[in-house]
């Protein structure tokens, strides 16, 4: 869904989504380094059950939030990857991840 | 981090950095919040990361975004004190703030307090709003910057507003497919904006830069369909075609990205959740703080800069936030009497032709001239 405009100058990083490593690039998002991979959607909602992606890319509509290193409902939009990220989907049910 | 401020910045966009840099020379304890990564606010998202290590991005994204060079820059080397990556999430009446930052939640005081929160894409719901695939036009723009990523595959553009167009512009310059713009401005708003137009002569670079915009677009081949109704995505998991009407014609492009932008508000969560009355702008429709011609809220210690207050740019942003920052030294007993306004010095690199710097530091004076007369309205 996203393409990387030209590659950076900054170093290339792995980081891990669902356990599978994807290649990302230093001083990008972290919802920008997965869409650029390929990723289509980053969450489902937790009522329809449908496919959510990022809207805003600036902190406001919380489409991006996903489990990062351990800790839920970050704002992947907002953070920078780092080598070795462990990135997850959110766990569908309230409650499950915290 | 100290366990109080004198001065509280929320937001490091265009406001809230020159409000930290004025305060600081007045020897006034200041600390700068923000949610972002780096400083810049959207207009100068990731300002230093895109710099350098994407300088074929910063060159696209051309003077406007470039104009914050300096301005972080200065901002960085006056050794203010800032946390990048702070969430506030709540403020206490007494003076008291918590933010969330790695993490963990900590608490802060203030004896004065500046909301410079900047604006948010005004969001527009419209059928299949939530489908991946759909986002903000202002959004892609600040995904250029902070990621220096576009969307790979075919765009369709819509709503109406400068930055729908400079977006557009963008991304044609980045070569992204654009297979349409939909413009859901009413031909009978023309008409009404007619009056307006000897007024707007005044300001007459500003629409100059619009009809520069319209003309990339239009000379890239991109067709522009004016007046649309009835806009709506659709698609299964994802967005798979952009669906219209246009002079009583349904059309569709199939698209894997829909870009909608029908201008932006002020970020009104901070001086809501403080109660700062509020009031209804009609000709920007939006709900907005209440306002002196200093930023002072109604919230006693509490004041508003930039874009959170008055949509009206990063310019003026950057103006009111050293007027703020006068304000709060004032109030704060750092300087004594507030005896003449001297517009804050150009952070812009004078490098190009005399005449452009002739011609950007008056449309400066008349920004500031017209914040003020904003900032009046409101009273």
């Amino acid at each position: 869904m996203l393409k990387r405009l030209r590659n950076s100058k900054g170093k290339n990083i792995t980081i891990w989504f669902e356990e599978k490593p994807i290649s990302a690039q230093e001083g990008e998002s972290v919802a920008s380094a997965l869409l650029c991979a390929g990723v289509e959607d980053l969450r489902t909602a937790p009522l329809s059950g449908a496919s959510r992606a990022p809207y805003c890319w600036m902190g406001v509509c919380f489409e991006c939030l996903l489990e990062i290193d351990g800790q839920p409902n970050r704002q992947s939009c907002l953070i920078p990857v780092q080598e070795g990220m462990r990135i997850r989907r959110p766990a569908l049910n309230f409650g499950e991840s915290a | 981090m100290k366990e109080i401020y004198d001065l509280l910045i929320i937001g490091a966009g265009p406001a809230g950095l020159a409000a930290a840099i004025e305060a600081a020379k007045h020897k006034i304890s200041v600390l700068v919040l923000d949610e972002q990564s780096e400083a810049g606010g959207q207009i100068y998202r990731s300002i230093r990361t895109t710099q350098s290590l994407r300088p074929e991005t910063y060159a696209l994204l051309g003077p406007d975004y470039q104009h914050g060079e300096n301005l972080e820059k200065t901002f960085r080397e006056a050794g203010i004190e800032f946390l990048a990556g702070a969430s506030v999430w709540q403020v206490e009446p007494d003076r008291a703030l918590h933010f969330l930052r790695n993490g963990k939640s900590q608490k802060v005081s203030y004896r004065r307090l500046l909301a410079a929160t900047g604006a948010l894409e005004r969001p527009v719901a419209i059928p299949g709003w939530t489908l991946p695939g759909v986002m903000g036009a202002a959004a892609a723009d600040v995904l250029l910057k902070s990621s220096g990523a576009v969307p790979s595959g075919k765009v369709v553009l819509a709503g109406s507003g400068p930055l729908l167009w400079l977006a557009a512009s963008r991304l044609v310059s980045a070569e992204v497919k654009i297979l349409a713009v939909l413009e859901t401005t009413k031909y009978a708003y023309y008409l009404q904006a007619l009056p307006y137009l000897p007024q707007a002569l005044r300001a007459a670079e500003y629409l100059l830069k619009g009809l520069r915009l319209k003309r990339q677009i239009r000379r890239a081949g991109i067709p522009v369909f004016s007046g649309i109704r009835q806009l709506r995505a659709e698609g299964a998991q994802k967005l798979e075609a952009v669906h219209f009407d246009h002079r009583g014609q349904s059309k569709n492009f199939e698209a894997e990205t829909l870009l909608i932008h029908e201008g932006i508000v002020p970020n009104t969560q901070l001086t809501r959740q403080l109660g700062c009355e509020h009031r209804w702008y009609e000709r920007q429709r939006y709900w907005h703080p209440l306002l002196d011609e200093w930023g002072n809220s109604s919230v006693d210690g509490v004041a508003v800069a930039g874009d959170g207050g008055i949509v009206a740019g990063a310019l003026i942003a950057e103006a009111s936030g050293h007027l703020s920052a006068l304000e709060a030294a004032f109030q704060l007993g750092a300087i004594q009497k507030i005896i003449e306004i001297r517009p804050p010095k150009l952070t812009v690199k004078l490098s190009g032709i005399i005449k452009r710097c002739v011609l950007f530091w008056n449309s400066y004076f008349r920004q500031i001239r017209k914040s003020s007369f904003h900032l009046r309205r409101t009273l």
